[in-house]
């Protein structure tokens, strides 16, 4: 969520801090003769963004207003133990965006307590907040973050069982499975549980699981389900007058499928949404669909050339995308190119056109990114 | 006579040229093995399980978790490695690594540059588990080899 720029400084020191005794926590007593790894590890996935739009009509919505930030992670473990910690620090944010407490069942299977991206995303398990790992520069509209204007809970703090194991054969068997609280809903949207921010209070129950077919349990072609029930109480009564409605329920069932041919990628996710404004007066139910697919080309030199495509049907007539103020996008096309550089670095050049529930724009972008150390 | 000289001559550079080429190419058979600590519990592992191990999954032996050490101190070797053992690209296994430290929390294995560091880490370690030259090993006691992952 955006903050005033007056508590943004105290904020990443905290972020930092927190990061900073963890690291602190792990680091051997010894000096190491080895580079990074071992028992702990840390990346940092800085980037730049610069951003032009041109509208066809009306004013333009405003979201990824972020032009620098970084991505800070921190991983420690200890025999079956496992710690992980990640902040985002940027010109407009400071946030613990996961901090998860990990213990190993088994060979196959770990059980996490904490703060979590849930797993019904395809996109943001595979990409998190590593600007630098996503071919692409944007993220797919419907996979936003709750502070870029997203429509569908992405942090939930609680319990997350993560189980990968051997099917038959080479194939395997990804199963995620979190519960805990949810967002709230906000004049600005959705809120969830933070780490280091008030919350409001009042989170509810949150469920989502995933089920994904792996041909090649070492490979990076995927084929899944997944399924989300989310009970998100509305907490001003801003936003309770414009969405006529005390609860918003959502119940979000989806397939993705990630192919990965030679030079070639497509990641391709659809979901389906059932929602629900609950009053005093009884339940408005609306129900849409979105999806996208992203298509990636490895070419010589380390170029990426890239295309996505988004759609929704029925999605620009729910109160829910209206009450977000920084818009949404019903529809979206892009091309993009990416060159990765030097040493785990890259640059990328994206043109997109987008359409939101009540006016349409161009943009392009261009964004330097990287990963440390 | 002279003609005789003249045969035993090209005979002994003939012998000499060929004890060369045959120790040039007992130099150059060289063979990339797995290696653990001589006191570690792990007697066997499959191909599958070295795969696992070094792209950031979890594989136990006797219910203790094994550490795999990445060594670099040889850029052939290391080529070997990735292309005969995991069977892809040196950016391509960079990139698995980092998208598994981020998605799971999983820390890179620590990279060596150093051979005689990295057997003082094996030796060290019953959870080790890196890759060598035969060549480099064979003498050290303190090492077991489990396999031949590759051979020049």
């Amino acid at each position: 969520m955006r903050h005033a720029a007056g508590g943004l400084r105290r904020r990443c020191l905290l972020g930092a801090a927190l990061i900073g005794a963890l690291v602190g926590f792990g680091a051997p007593t010894h000096a190491a003769d080895h580079e990074h790894g071992g028992d702990s590890d840390w990346l940092v996935f800085p980037s730049l963004i610069g951003r032009t739009h041109w509208d066809d009509n009306g004013p333009p919505p405003s979201p990824y207003n972020d032009w620098i930030k970084a991505d800070l992670l921190y991983t420690h473990t200890s025999g079956s133990f496992r710690v992980l910690a990640e902040s985002e620090i940027s010109n407009q944010e400071a946030e613990i965006e996961r901090l998860q407490f990990g213990w190993e069942l088994n060979e196959t299977t770990l059980l996490w307590l904490g703060r979590f991206h849930q797993p019904t995303s395809a996109w943001n398990t595979d990409h998190h907040h590593g600007q630098y790992l996503q071919t692409s520069i944007t993220r797919p509209s419907i996979e936003r973050w709750e502070d870029e204007g997203g429509i569908l809970p992405q942090h939930v703090a609680g319990a997350l069982l993560d189980s990968r194991g051997a099917l038959t054969g080479n194939s395997g068997l990804v199963i995620s499975v979190g519960a805990g609280a949810g967002p709230v809903v906000t004049s600005d949207g959705l809120d969830p549980v933070r780490v280091i921010h008030a919350n409001h209070g009042g989170h509810r129950a949150a469920f989502s699981a995933r089920v994904g077919f792996l041909p090649d349990l070492l490979g990076e072609d995927a084929f899944g389900l997944m399924y989300a029930h989310y009970d998100m109480p509305v907490v001003e009564a801003s936003a309770r007058a414009e969405l006529n409605a005390d609860t918003v329920t959502q119940q979000v069932i989806g397939a993705y499928a990630n192919v990965f041919r030679s030079n070639w990628r497509l990641r391709s996710v659809l979901y389906h949404v059932d929602e629900g404004n609950e009053s005093a007066a009884g339940t408005r139910r609306h129900r849409f669909d979105a999806g996208y697919a992203q298509l990636e080309y490895s070419a010589p030199a380390s170029l990426t050339p890239y295309g996505r495509l988004e759609s929704s049907s029925a999605l620009a007539g729910t109160d829910f995308v209206l009450l977000q103020r920084d818009g949404v996008d019903v529809r979206r096309a892009l091309l993009g190119l990416r060159w990765d550089f030097h040493r785990h670095q890259a640059l990328t050049l994206e043109v997109a056109h987008a359409a939101t529930a009540v006016t349409s724009y161009h943009e392009a972008r261009l964004q330097w990114s990287g990963v440390l150390p | 006579m002279e003609r005789r000289a003249a045969v035993s001559r090209a005979r002994l550079v003939l012998l000499v040229l060929l004890l060369l080429a045959g120790a040039s190419r007992a130099a150059a058979e060289e063979s990339l093995v797995l290696v653990v600590s001589a006191d570690s519990p792990v007697t066997h592992l499959e191909i599958i399980d070295v795969r696992k191990l070094f792209l950031g999954l979890r594989v136990a032996a006797g219910g203790q978790p094994l550490r795999p050490l990445d060594n670099r101190s040889d850029e052939r070797m290391h080529e070997a490695f990735l292309q005969n053992v995991l069977g892809m690209s040196g950016d391509a296994f960079e990139r698995r690594l980092l998208s598994m430290t981020l998605r799971e929390g999983v820390p890179r294995p620590a990279v060596y540059r150093n051979s005689a560091e990295l057997l003082d880490a094996v030796a060290a370690d019953r959870s080790a588990v890196s890759v060598a030259w035969l060549k480099d090993v064979q003498r050290d006691r303190r090492i077991r080899v489990l396999r031949v992952l590759w051979r020049d």
